[in-house]
């Protein structure tokens, strides 16, 4: 499957894409072996400033799989993924990951409140530099009408939908660059996934080199929030 | 008094198996089926135990170091591969790596304990070195078996929150750490537990032994103190050995936790294992 030719342009990028013609995120001849089984090969894809990008296709198709790929927690077999014109793999991997985000579909949350778990990432060493971001949160919780009560629930007790949006909103607070999101609303209820999609895309807005991949099973929300759709199919090989 | 302890005949021996007949008994009774078991491994302990004295009586008469460092490796050899048996889960080098961690650390508590604490001559004689290595290897054993295991089961059930954090720029030490952590504690638990009740709830049983064979009871506890030491620090060496060995080899140097390595005893890896 070839992305780039598999591509139908669906809504025009947003207004920023101009600034920078050139691709933040791209991928040449990328395949991966599983056992003895391609699950996918020949894959090129690019990614631009300023778009959303919506991959579809059916379960186990390797769009998730795809998305490990590039921040490599599963690495390739062949082919490499630039972010910024360099090869992926010769950035350090916790300074690639800072910029260029994984949201795992199944929202992963430390023990504590909600607050610990915004808190969290802040310790690592490649976040040293960002201060505590209060407005950036309570911003969010506005956003999601959310009380501000919500930051001391604790964790173990949100529903799946409650942890995507705090998953979400952990991201979204450490300002990276290019968000790679593995059905982020999938155990969202309708309102909630809403109030999520329009939240990223005043993200996305609000700084001209961002870009998102948005895997989803929903059509109607990829229809409505990609300016490009790539199909999903398993290799034949 | 010509024997500074009572030595026990054969006889005596086969007496005190009787004591175990009312078990025997009583299993039978009930049905418990522990009857055949206990007669196994009674036997069992008894030509174990008679087969190394046996063995011991030779060492302790050889002077040769070769010869007495053979032994000690045998030793090692045979607690390393157990330290593995007991895992419940496995991956690639687990065996190589449990085997340094076990002779490493038990080799160099020893070798320093008696070379600067004890201090027989020479410093390697077989009859401080062989029982004092036995002790140590044996915790070292526990501590890497128990602390092995809990690393490789919470790899396994927390994958998904390790590589959240990875994904959210962890580096790996970071999204191991606290896994790490609580294994090295986990490993540590029965030495530290029983140190903290020694004397007060269990006796040690080197300790009963040295008193039993006429030691001051002073003197033992001196003996016991410096082993405990002994075990507690190799126990702790081999842990830590173990489990960083395991990180290093489980996290690779570009921050990926390699999950597919880490196998569930008695299964083999899919065709299709996600790496």
């Amino acid at each position: 499957m070839t992305c780039t030719r598999a591509a139908r342009r669906k809504r025009p990028p947003s207004t920023h894409t101009v600034v920078n013609p050139n691709p933040i995120l791209e991928g040449q001849n990328l395949g991966l072996l599983l056992g003895r089984r391609w699950l996918w090969r020949n894959l090129s894809f690019s990614l631009f400033p300023g778009e959303i990008v919506g991959i579809r296709g059916r379960s186990g198709s390797g769009k998730s799989m795809f998305l490990r790929s590039i921040v490599g927690l599963t690495p390739l077999t062949e082919g490499t993924v630039r972010y910024q014109n360099r090869p992926c793999p010769d950035w350090h991997a916790p300074h690639l990951r800072a910029q260029v985000m994984l949201l795992p579909q199944k929202a992963s949350l430390t023990h504590g409140t909600v607050q610990d778990n915004l808190d969290l990432a802040r310790r690592f060493q490649v976040h040293h530099d960002r201060g505590t971001d209060a407005l950036t949160a309570i911003q969010m919780l506005e956003d999601f009408n959310l009380p501000e009560a919500f930051l001391q629930r604790n964790a173990e007790t949100l529903s799946g939908g409650e942890g995507q949006i705090v998953a979400l909103m952990r991201a979204l607070q450490l300002h990276p660059q290019i968000l790679l999101l593995d059905e982020p609303t999938s155990s969202m209820d309708p309102h909630s996934a809403d109030t999520a999609e329009r939240r990223l895309r005043k993200w996305l807005d609000e700084h001209p080199d961002r870009a998102i991949l948005w895997i989803s099973h929903d059509p109607d929300r990829l229809e409505r929030v990609s300016s490009r759709q790539w199909p999903f199919e398993d290799s034949t090989e | 008094m010509n024997d500074p302890y009572l030595p026990i005949s054969i006889g005596q021996v086969a007496l005190s198996a009787l004591l175990l007949l009312s078990h025997v008994g009583l299993s039978y009774q009930l049905r418990l089926g522990l009857g055949r078991t206990l007669i196994v491994a009674s036997v069992r302990m008894v030509v174990q135990l008679f087969l190394v004295a046996f063995v011991l009586e030779w060492i302790f008469t050889q002077r040769h170091p070769a010869i007495i460092l053979a032994m000690a490796l045998w030793m090692a050899g045979i607690a390393g591969i157990t330290s593995v048996q007991r895992q419940a889960h496995r991956f690639p080098g687990i065996y190589w790596e449990s085997l340094v961690s076990v002779l490493g650390s038990s080799f160099v508590i020893t070798g320093i304990s008696l070379a600067y604490i004890v201090r027989p001559a020479p410093f390697y004689d077989p009859q401080y070195m062989i029982p004092m290595l036995g002790m140590v290897l044996g915790n070292s054993l526990n501590g890497i078996s128990i602390g092995l295991d809990r690393f490789l089961s919470d790899l396994r059930t927390r994958k998904d929150w390790i590589e959240t954090i990875l994904a959210l720029g962890a580096t790996r030490w970071e999204a191991a750490h606290e896994i790490i952590r609580n294994a090295i504690r986990t490993g540590l638990i029965p030495t530290i537990n029983s140190m903290v009740v020694m004397g007060v709830v269990s006796l040690p049983g080197m300790m009963t032994g040295q008193i039993l064979a006429g030691a001051r009871p002073a003197d033992a506890v001196r003996y016991q103190i410096v082993i405990v030491f002994m075990i507690t620090a190799a126990a702790a060496l081999g842990t830590f050995g173990s489990i960083m060995l395991a990180y290093r080899r489980l996290f690779s140097p570009d921050h990926r936790l390699k999950s597919e390595l880490i196998l569930v005893k008695g299964t083999t890896p899919a065709q299709d294992t996600k790496p």
